[in-house]
């Protein structure tokens, strides 16, 4: 006859025991990322930058995926990213004050004025026959971010004939088309896309904090409104919302113009699936059972954006009441992010292709670094407390 | 004031009073005595203490995990439906001879299930120590006192009654759990 002890401790104790390490395993690995410290993410983004100017050509566009097994340089190349890329060089310039990341910066906008099609009162640039808003929308963004890095106003009507195009494929709800074909003259009225209108946002942010009075505001209005309202369904995104960097950006550009509780709800919402990636990438081990788990590592460009946006909406959560209760978790989650950055980064000893750049399956993509950047930059400041995006001193970091 | 109700109310589901009042019950079916019950007191004493010292350093426990809290939800919700199958199954329970030790015994095993350690663990850290225990301690009181009714009125008579009353509450429990997972999903 079984002792009492065994039925009554034993088995319970085994089964329980069971249970929880296959829970351990499956549901709740350890999260390995550190605090990390605001001078090592700087550091970081540095060397990010570093590979984008040693990856420049003389043109001004930039090394658009590296092959490090292959040492080879697919051809492919796409001009949202390279107005992205050129947009965090001038954000390292007016963070970090590097000048070399101006001058690599002001050739990646040369490459952009060339390309720009002007028709009517609106333009933008142009790759494979059309203008796409999400192009506009970056450059915007870049040149807004040069305006307050320099404090010029070299490019204010380029950004405004960049802001009209942007209202020209604005749609009534507040959406947008997504490009122009320059040949047909026409719209493309079928296709759309899912993070345009958020890229957009940001920029019509921009151009009224560049221009107030302009009136861009009434459009980021109505484009916030679709963004926090339509989009996830417009888009059919399957469990919303979106991880939208771009929309985090713009929401945090706009705070300071009062947000409705709508957009409140939508940027606690959104937090919440930002901390949801960055925790389930932070489980991530890359080896045995983990491996076959959760799936290998996913690139800079995904794990920047969800830094990006966590440091976004802490400057919102720091400066809106509604959201304050979730600001020190919110700057934890990016510093965890930032971090898987940091410790993920090719050593700065390694070639040029290689130095400074994040590789996935042995390819690193110029927007690895574009998005790390942008991430690393704004979490170190989130973790000195500066809730200010823009440079401190115009001109200053230029030169 | 609301969540610290709702927290007794899932310590109360995960406790489960229907399966306790199967523990309570005497094995010959008559209806337990008060001093029956009594005699059990020590084990229900012992599981608030241990789980009050859990959500005392529950924070520390999810350090030396390396686990956010929203991470750690998503793990408690996990465990405690688990839990709450294995009570709508009736495993582990059934009447005691309540003159021996053992009877203390399986209600602190019961009480002190990995699905309320989880909890204590998750509402430690998430509303802190006083609120953990207050509801701790107000749904074990309330689990004890609704099962002690039971068996001292109807003693193991009804027991199909009692079997569905202890399904539903773990289904109570399931739904909790379930609420406690999309928390862990949707918070930061």
């Amino acid at each position: 006859m079984t002792h009492p002890a065994a039925r009554f401790l034993a088995l319970p104790l085994l089964i329980w025991a069971a249970v929880l390490g296959i829970v351990r395993v499956t549901v709740a690995p350890a999260e390995l990322c550190g605090p990390g410290s605001a001078e090592s993410f700087r550091d970081t983004a540095l060397d990010a930058a570093g590979w984008l100017k040693a990856n420049q050509f003389d043109d001004g566009s930039y090394v658009y995926i590296y092959d490090r097994d292959e040492d080879a340089l697919p051809d492919d190349y796409n001009i949202v990213r390279h107005a992205g890329v050129t947009m965090s060089l001038y954000q390292v310039a007016g963070r970090l004050g590097d000048a070399a990341s101006f001058e690599a910066a002001e050739r990646g906008t040369a490459y952009l004025i060339e390309n720009m099609h002007y028709h009517d009162d609106w333009g933008g640039p142009v790759e494979g026959g059309n203008i796409k808003v999400g192009t506009a929308a970056l450059m915007t963004i870049a040149l807004a971010e040069r305006r307050l890095l320099t404090g010029e106003d070299t490019y204010d009507d380029v950004m405004r004939a960049l802001g009209r195009f942007l209202l020209a494929q604005q749609k009534e709800d507040g959406g947008f088309y997504t490009k122009w074909f320059v040949e047909s003259e026409s719209m493309d009225l079928v296709s759309t896309s899912a993070y345009y209108p958020g890229e957009a946002l940001w920029a019509l942010a921009m151009l009224h904090e560049a221009f107030p009075g302009e009136g861009w505001d009434a459009a980021a209005w109505k484009a916030a409104d679709f963004v926090t309202l339509l989009r996830d369904d417009v888009e059919n995104v399957p469990y919303p919302p979106l991880n939208d960097h771009w929309a985090a950006y713009g929401m945090a550009e706009m705070v300071e113009w009062g947000l409705a509780d709508h957009h409140i709800d939508y940027a606690r919402r959104l937090a919440g699936r930002f901390s949801l990636f960055i925790r389930f990438e932070a489980q991530k081990t890359d080896e045995g059972l983990n491996l076959l788990l959760r799936g290998d590592s996913r690139n800079a460009s995904a794990l920047g954006t969800w830094v990006e946006g966590m440091a976004a909406l802490w400057r919102l959560a720091e400066s809106d009441e509604r959201m304050a209760d979730l600001a020190g978790d919110i700057r934890e989650q990016a510093a965890c992010g930032a971090d898987l950055l940091a410790r993920r980064q090719a050593e700065d000893d390694r070639p040029p292709r290689e130095a400074g750049a994040w590789f996935i399956h042995g390819r690193t993509r110029m927007d690895d670094q574009q998005h790390a950047i942008s991430g690393l930059i704004y979490t170190a400041d989130a973790l000195d407390g500066r809730v200010k995006r823009e440079p401190d001193v115009p001109g200053a970091n230029t030169r | 004031m609301i969540d610290w109700l709702l927290a007794a109310l899932f310590f109360l589901a995960v406790f489960n009073p229907a399966a306790i009042a199967l523990l309570l019950a005497r094995a010959d079916g008559r209806p337990s005595s008060r001093d029956d019950v009594m005699r059990l007191l020590p084990a229900v004493v012992a599981a608030v203490v241990i789980l009050a010292l859990l959500a005392l350093v529950s924070e520390n426990v999810l350090d030396t995990l390396d686990l956010s809290l929203s991470t750690f939800q998503i793990a408690a919700g996990v465990v405690i439906i688990i839990g709450a199958l294995q009570a709508s199954l009736a495993l582990g329970l059934s009447p005691e001879d309540l003159s021996t030790g053992w009877a203390n015994v399986r209600l602190l095993i019961w009480m002190i299930s990995p699905a309320s350690l989880m909890l204590a663990l998750a509402f430690g850290a998430d509303e802190g120590f006083g609120v953990a225990v207050a509801s701790l301690v107000a749904g074990a009181v309330i689990a004890l006192a609704l099962a002690a009714a039971w068996v001292g009125w109807r003693g193991l008579a009804n027991r199909f009654l009692l079997d569905w009353l202890r399904r539903m509450i773990a289904a109570g429990a399931v739904v909790a759990a379930i609420d406690l997972v999309r928390q862990g999903v949707e918070n930061v």
